[in-house]
């Protein structure tokens, strides 16, 4: 049985333990009194030189400067910050030009080929400010990094390099992405629009599986570019229902007749998440002529799909308002209890359930 | 008939046979939380390195996370229903709406909501998926097009979240209680399992204790630890709950609460197992066994998860008498909850689940006031027998409070080398005082309350009891400094 002698044991070792544990409380204390201290002090150095840059008073000369004295870790935290809330892009620019040959930015970007995920994240976040053709192949490789944070960390970069053998490869691993950095990066591409709708026309012509058809068609409704939106209607007869929500949902922008006979087919789809995405998209095409297809929907057996029906007629001017008034009588009781609901919303609370 | 010395005999082979479960139960008990202290420490360091702000603006600025609906139930909230709402409402987040819920409040909580946010009643526009008690009205804010309200009568907190359920567009739910304080970039922070790329059923956050700190317009502005024994002891609890009691039970992958008070879950899963059990008093643990159950036989890969760094700050009781109330109801909830799914105990079929973390619960958690007070009263009957000797007593007591204290300290180490919301050397100090007094009064007074859950729970007693709360200390220009 355990003795007093056994407890004493078990005792000290508590208390080398507790001592322990306070030494190091003490010193985390300390630490970061120290680097907050520290964080202060470069802010404060930084201050005169952030002022000349942003008053044009020099082109980022003394901040690359100062920037260069500060260690790298704290160098990389506060260009960082200065970058995203107080420079304009021109100036970013040219502040980024002038750190580029930096020891310290060599320092930090050199953790992009590191073991450590921090490191790696670190450098993915000083080349969405800092960074130069010669980057590309450290930023094509973070990008598809597999933590995500460090591929969304490196999804800022995308914006400054229209590569198009980058773009490309960016595309191509869209559907391995988690939904979040895939959904980033996808909006990252909007500034290479041109370059990206190319691409994307070009896979979406090639095919593939249905969870790479479904991120190139969810990239079409991204960008949002005529030529992308029209190579999405095809696939609206898709064998996937996930695929075919997805073309139904990127209809809603797709203001050209295909689009419009497109989303009256998918109003008639077997899976009903395809038509209630469907009937919101021919409210958001304004399409008129598919008043009769939607009075149709209003009497669906899923209630959402009744919903965005009756939603998408009060979005269609006065015939759709008629539509929908006409269905407050209708025999169909889900219909009329439908389009009561929806006719007495507030005009703001239709428009905000309609988007 | 037994002479004086035969009961003395029979009692002293009563304690020598009690004795070492006791031992082994309270060293079992200790080892198995520094276990969770050495895996959270991993997943803390994980989640710290990515906490910083700049990972926080790329997913507000990329609008990638999924849109959530807040859910707000509440019940006699007249005077912090208002501040409570309008922080809900500017919260960073790319896209959320807040549904309050008014649950049959006596008061003026609904007619301050009308007021103040020109609420107007609208058609409800939703399918009732979740039976509730009948709903009054459902209203839209003129004002704020993020806002809507449902008056429904009263059924308690899991009716009123489930007629908030009902009413939520969104895919995922966030649950909060009225008189929570969520720090304004809590949301997002919460968001990022989906970041990480996670399938996840269901977020918890971590809870703090804003007694003592400075609250403004519904927000915590200034972290400090309350002077008072009573809530000072509680800001100590938490932080051992939260920063490694939860984030262990990550890492094992058996987390079994997500604190109704701020827990973020996937909506549909909430509608397939029906909602909240308005009929228990825990209703946050009934609900994630549920979801557990559900998960496992659905074959999701979706999962339980919990990120440390949001926050949501919350009253501690500062009177014995209500916190004696909460504690009971807690342990009552986790008994209830525990009988209920006990097909559930040590069931391969629910993973670690089954395995570990049903089994801790119901032998670490629910019958640990039971093992520890017959442990006080082995020990003091032991001392007047004479069956032990003093120095064994005091060495026992001490070696168990010293265990205590090892993992309180540790608590108040991580929260140091980590997130830092207590930044004052005399906040440090404080913690530092309350993790020692914590053994004395304190741990006996809530196994006390705890024991007294056990006979309410055998006589069906599910009531909620009275909650009261003092209300925020303002920032000193603003009111003077509340007794702390």
């Amino acid at each position: 049985m355990i003795n007093t002698v056994a407890l004493v044991v078990v005792g000290s070792f508590q208390a080398v333990f507790i001592v322990a544990t306070l030494v190091l409380l003490i010193a985390a204390h300390r630490h970061g009194r120290r680097e907050g201290a520290a964080d202060e002090a470069a802010v404060d150095a930084l201050r005169g030189p952030v002022r000349a840059l942003m008053l044009g008073e020099d082109h980022g000369e003394s901040l690359a400067a100062t920037l260069a004295q500060l260690d790298h870790v704290v160098a990389t935290r506060r260009l960082l910050s200065i970058a995203v809330s107080q420079l304009a892009p021109e100036q970013l620019r040219d502040l980024a030009a002038r750190v580029r040959p930096a020891a310290w930015v060599e320092r930090t970007l050199a953790g992009g080929a590191s073991r450590r995920w921090w490191k790696r994240m670190e450098a993915a976040r000083l080349l969405a400010v800092v960074n130069s053709p010669a980057d590309l192949p450290l930023l094509a490789r973070l990008l598809t990094d597999p933590h995500p944070a460090v591929a969304s960390a490196a999804t800022g970069a995308i914006a400054g390099h229209a590569d198009a053998a980058l773009i490309e490869a960016i595309i191509r691993g869209l559907s391995e992405q988690p939904t979040a950095v895939r959904l980033q990066q996808m909006r990252a591409l909007r500034t290479h629009a041109d370059v990206a709708t190319r691409i994307l026309v070009a896979q979406l012509d090639a095919g593939g599986r249905a969870d790479q058809v479904r991120a190139l068609v969810q990239l079409a409704e991204t960008l949002g570019t005529p030529g992308a939106l029209a190579a999405t209607v095809p696939f609206a007869s898709h064998g996937d229902a996930e695929v075919r929500a997805t073309v139904a949902r990127a209809l809603r922008l797709c203001f050209m007749p295909a689009g419009v006979e497109a989303a009256r087919r998918l109003l008639a789809d077997t899976d009903w998440r395809v038509r209630a995405a469907a009937a919101r998209a021919l409210g958001g095409l304004s399409a008129v002529d598919a008043i009769p297809d939607l009075r149709a929907a209003m009497r669906d057996e899923w209630w959402w799909v009744r919903f965005r029906a009756a939603l998408a007629l009060g979005a269609l001017g006065e015939d759709g308002a008629s539509a929908l008034a006409a269905a407050t009588s209708s025999d169909d009781e889900f219909a009329r209890d439908m389009a009561v609901v929806v006719r007495d919303l507030p005009e703001s609370a239709r428009l905000e359930l309609s988007t | 008939m037994i002479s004086i010395h035969g009961a003395h005999e029979v009692a002293l082979a009563v304690i020598h046979a009690v004795e070492p479960p006791i031992v082994i139960f309270m060293l079992a008990l200790n080892s198995f939380y520094a276990l969770m202290l050495i895996l959270s420490i991993p997943q803390l360091l994980r989640h710290w390195r990515i906490a910083d702000d700049a990972n926080l603006r790329l997913l507000r600025a990329a609008n990638v996370i999924p849109p959530l609906s807040i859910l707000v139930p509440a019940y006699n909230e007249e005077s912090t229903i208002v501040a409570s709402v309008l922080s809900y409402l500017s919260l960073e987040y790319p896209q959320h709406e807040v549904v309050v819920v008014n649950d049959g409040s006596t008061d003026a909580t609904l007619q301050r909501l009308i007021e103040t946010y020109d609420l107007v009643k609208v058609p409800a526009a939703y399918p009732t998926v979740i039976p509730t008690k009948p709903v009054h009205a459902f209203y839209r804010s003129t004002v704020h097009a993020k806002l809507v309200c449902v008056d429904k009568v009263n059924g308690h907190k899991g009716d009123a979240l489930n007629a908030a359920l009902n009413a939520a567009r969104y895919p995922y739910v966030l649950a909060v209680d009225a008189d929570t304080f969520i720090e304004r970039d809590a949301l997002l922070r919460l968001a990022r399992p989906f970041l990480l790329g996670q399938q996840v059923a269901a977020v918890g956050a971590t809870i703090r204790i804003s007694n003592g700190s400075i609250v403004e317009h519904g927000r915590v502005v200034g972290a400090h630890v309350d002077s008072r024994w009573l809530p000072g002891i509680q800001t100590i609890e938490y932080l051992r709950a939260f920063l490694f009691g939860r984030l262990g039970w990550n890492r094992l992958g058996g987390g079994l609460i997500v604190s109704g008070a701020f827990g973020l879950f996937k909506q549909e899963h909430l509608h397939a197992i029906g909602g909240y059990n308005a009929g228990t008093v825990t209703e946050d643990l009934d609900l994630v066994v549920r979801l557990h159950k559900y998960l496992r036989a659905a074959g999701s890969a979706d999962i339980v998860t919990f990120v440390p760094d949001p926050v949501a700050w919350t009253e501690a009781p500062v009177t014995l008498k209500v916190l004696g109330a909460q504690r009971e109801r807690w342990h009552r909830g986790l008994i209830a909850t525990l009988v209920k799914h006990k097909n559930m105990m040590f069931n391969p079929r629910y993973g670690v689940i089954g395995l570990v973390a049903f089994p801790f619960y119901a032998l670490g958690e629910m019958l640990a006031p039971v093992v520890e007070g017959l442990g006080y009263i082995v020990l003091l009957v032991s001392l007047a027998l004479g069956a032990i000797d003093y120095r064994f007593a005091v060495a026992f007591l001490g070696v168990s409070m010293g265990y205590a204290f090892l993992l309180s300290l540790w608590a108040v180490a991580l929260e140091e080398i980590s997130f830092r919301r207590y930044s004052t050397k005399r906040d440090l100090l404080k913690l530092l005082w309350f993790s020692v007094i914590e053994s004395f009064g304190y741990r006996q007074l809530t196994l006390w309350f705890r024991l007294c859950a056990f006979p309410r729970y055998l006589r069906g007693d599910m009531r909620w009891g009275v909650m009261t709360r003092e209300g925020p200390r303002a920032p000193a220009h603003r009111a003077t400094r509340t007794a702390t």
